[in-house]
């Protein structure tokens, strides 16, 4: 695969910033559409795997490239790691209302909403970097973001917000009306926020961006900005922070 | 153009009332249902491309369809309403126009596709679009013709023909000006004016089948039948087996009924003989054979016969021999009374053909 001059530079960046090689791999079974892990102990290399076929492989690639510079970036007491020990875990279930769910769809549950409070606070950091720095690549973020919106707007769908919790489903839309709100400003198409405004998010994203808008944009302010987030949705309780270690 | 619509599913009764104007929320029932889509409609409006907002007991579905790069929403809605998909072309020239309310382009499309859709508030609405048209752009090509055609559909003849004559005071070329102003004042009895814009229309527009029968059909109600039966035919020429020729061929039949009439008084006993002679023909005469020597002549008959003139002749495939006008009339009256006496040729020889089948029964 020969990715574009933009991701090799950041591959380029990955590797020096962290000492370690960059694997970029394909992943047929993954669940998202790229995702990125940094070396640790029994994997001494960064990893991004990417779902074959898609056709924004290097917005893609280099978005979770950026995740890995952002956390490079921060001297080796500031680079963390977001977890749930049982503790946290069953906060989380509370929380969002999963008590009464089964405990594999619970679980389930658990692991994406707090992979969705990392992923889209940090990377709509990211998404404006690339906006900024990354014109080159503007199209194809274009792109991913517009199937992203769409995506969201179906999660909006009646018969799947009765499937779940309302916690749940609160907590999920409220990411992704101020990623909607976000966009909306950034493609200069409103419509894209209408659907969360309509059903009553408007309040809760704007916390969300108040959050975005206080925090510093600095990689060391990370965990700051995720604190804020889970503040506002009500997560405190459900993540925990741990030092990331080669160990 | 980017067909490629996608829907957004809301659940309506989770809808934040808070959004509505103060006076609004507290609504139920089918008040909500269109409060809440007229908010819709107006939060999407300006935005590019269109959407068709639909609220149900349940459900809110917002049908967006992005706006191609390059083609104006107008330009979008007119292509969706040539392909037959006037609700989405409509919903696109209403975008347009609340983008900007005096885009002359929007107003006068918006203004016809209303028009076109022949429903009482439509054409109301489309009316009052046109009538902002020419407030705002009184040279707007096609304006005041469009103007014009709507008043006359509402049965408004006097204002009609004042927005015509303005249409034709800015071109005097206009052939689709000309023709409507001649068939409106046509309508109000002024023919021969009528007949004055007609004959231009015609030259304007010799294509246009339906300024030979807006032609035709004025020098019928003057009382120039003979005239008038030469552009039927064009207009069955121009435009064989459409919606305008049945007009034609209805107005071709009834002239030839006055002729004949007019010619032999109240019996026309070479009818009587063609009818008698008719009967002979198809008494031992099978269904299939009688159908198909039938419809033959309704066949030719749809282009006008001339009962007239004896000297003209016709063959059929089915039938030798060679036949006038009327005589050819004659058998596919008594045809037709055979297989379908409820079809109306649009021709009565009833009483001569009682005469003949009265002749024939004696026989």
């Amino acid at each position: 695969m020969s990715f574009s001059p933009e991701v090799q530079q950041l591959i380029a960046e990955v590797e020096q910033l962290s000492g370690l090689p960059v694997h970029v791999a394909e992943e047929p079974t993954l669940n998202s559409r790229a995702t990125a892990s940094p070396a640790r102990a029994g994997s001494p290399a960064n990893w991004v795997r990417y779902r074959p076929g898609v056709a924004t492989l290097d917005y893609l690639v280099a978005s979770q490239l950026l995740f890995l510079i952002r956390m490079y970036a921060c001297s080796l007491e500031e680079r963390w790691d977001v977890i749930t020990t049982e503790v946290e875990h069953a906060a989380c279930i509370k929380a969002m209302g999963l008590e009464s769910s089964p405990p594999g769809l619970a679980n389930l549950m658990v692991g994406q909403i707090i992979s969705q409070l990392r992923t889209y606070s940090i990377g709509m950091r990211i998404d404006r970097w690339i906006l900024d720095h990354l014109p080159g690549l503007g199209s194809q973020q274009v792109e991913e973001i517009r199937s992203q919106l769409s995506e969201n707007e179906r999660s909006l769908d009646p018969e799947i917000r009765r499937k779940f919790p309302r916690p749940l489903v609160n907590t999920n839309s409220a990411m992704n009306a101020v990623f909607a709100s976000f966009w909306a400003k950034e493609l200069n198409e409103p419509r894209f926020n209408l659907p969360f405004v309509a059903l009553g998010y408007r309040t809760r994203a704007e916390e969300l961006a108040a959050v975005l808008d206080t925090v510093p944009d600095d990689p060391r302010s990370d965990r700051k900005l995720i604190e804020g987030w889970a503040g506002v949705l009500g997560l405190s309780d459900s993540i925990r922070f741990r030092l990331h270690s080669f160990s | 153009m980017p067909d490629t619509p996608h829907d957004v599913h809301l659940p309506l009764a989770e809808f934040d009332r808070h959004e509505l104007p103060e006076a609004e929320r507290d609504l139920q029932g089918e008040e909500f249902r269109r409060a809440v889509e007229q908010y819709f409609i107006k939060q999407l409006s300006g935005q590019s491309g269109a959407a068709e907002v639909v609220v149900t007991d349940e459900r809110i579905i917002i049908r967006w369809i992005d706006a191609e790069a390059g083609v104006t929403l107008v330009d979008q809605g007119v292509g969706l309403i040539k392909q037959g998909e006037a609700g989405k072309g409509i919903s696109f020239l209403q975008k347009a126009l609340e983008r900007n309310p005096e885009d002359a382009s929007a107003l006068f499309n918006l203004g016809m596709a209303l028009g076109d859709r022949n429903e009482g508030q439509d054409a109301q609405e489309g009316l009052k679009l046109l009538l902002r048209l020419v407030a705002k752009h009184p040279t707007f090509k096609g304006g005041w013709v469009a103007l014009g055609v709507a008043q006359a559909r509402a049965g408004d003849w006097e204002n009609s023909i004042v927005s015509l004559r303005e249409a034709i005071r800015h071109d005097p070329n206009d052939g689709h000006a000309r023709k409507n102003l001649g068939a409106a004042l046509s309508r109000l009895g002024q023919h021969q004016e009528g007949k004055e814009h007609l004959m231009l229309a015609s030259m304007l527009l010799p294509q246009d089948p339906q300024v030979w029968l807006n032609l035709a059909m004025n020098l019928e109600e003057s009382g120039s039948g003979k005239e008038s039966a030469v552009f039927y035919r064009k207009v069955i020429s121009l435009d064989p087996g459409g919606r305008i020729s049945e007009v034609a061929e209805t107005g071709l039949n009834r002239i030839t009924s006055d002729t004949f009439r007019e010619k032999g008084g109240t019996l026309r006993q070479e009818a009587v003989d063609h009818c008698l002679e008719a009967l002979r023909i198809f008494k031992d005469m099978t269904g299939p054979k009688l159908q198909k020597i039938t419809f033959e002549i309704a066949m030719l008959g749809a282009k006008g016969l001339n009962v007239s003139d004896p000297a003209e002749r016709h063959t059929l495939t089915s039938l030798p021999g060679t036949f006038s006008g009327l005589k050819l009339l004659c058998l596919e009256y008594v045809g037709f009374k055979i297989i379908d006496p409820s079809v109306d040729l649009g021709f009565d020889i009833t009483a001569e053909y009682e005469e003949a089948l009265r002749v024939h029964r004696g026989a």
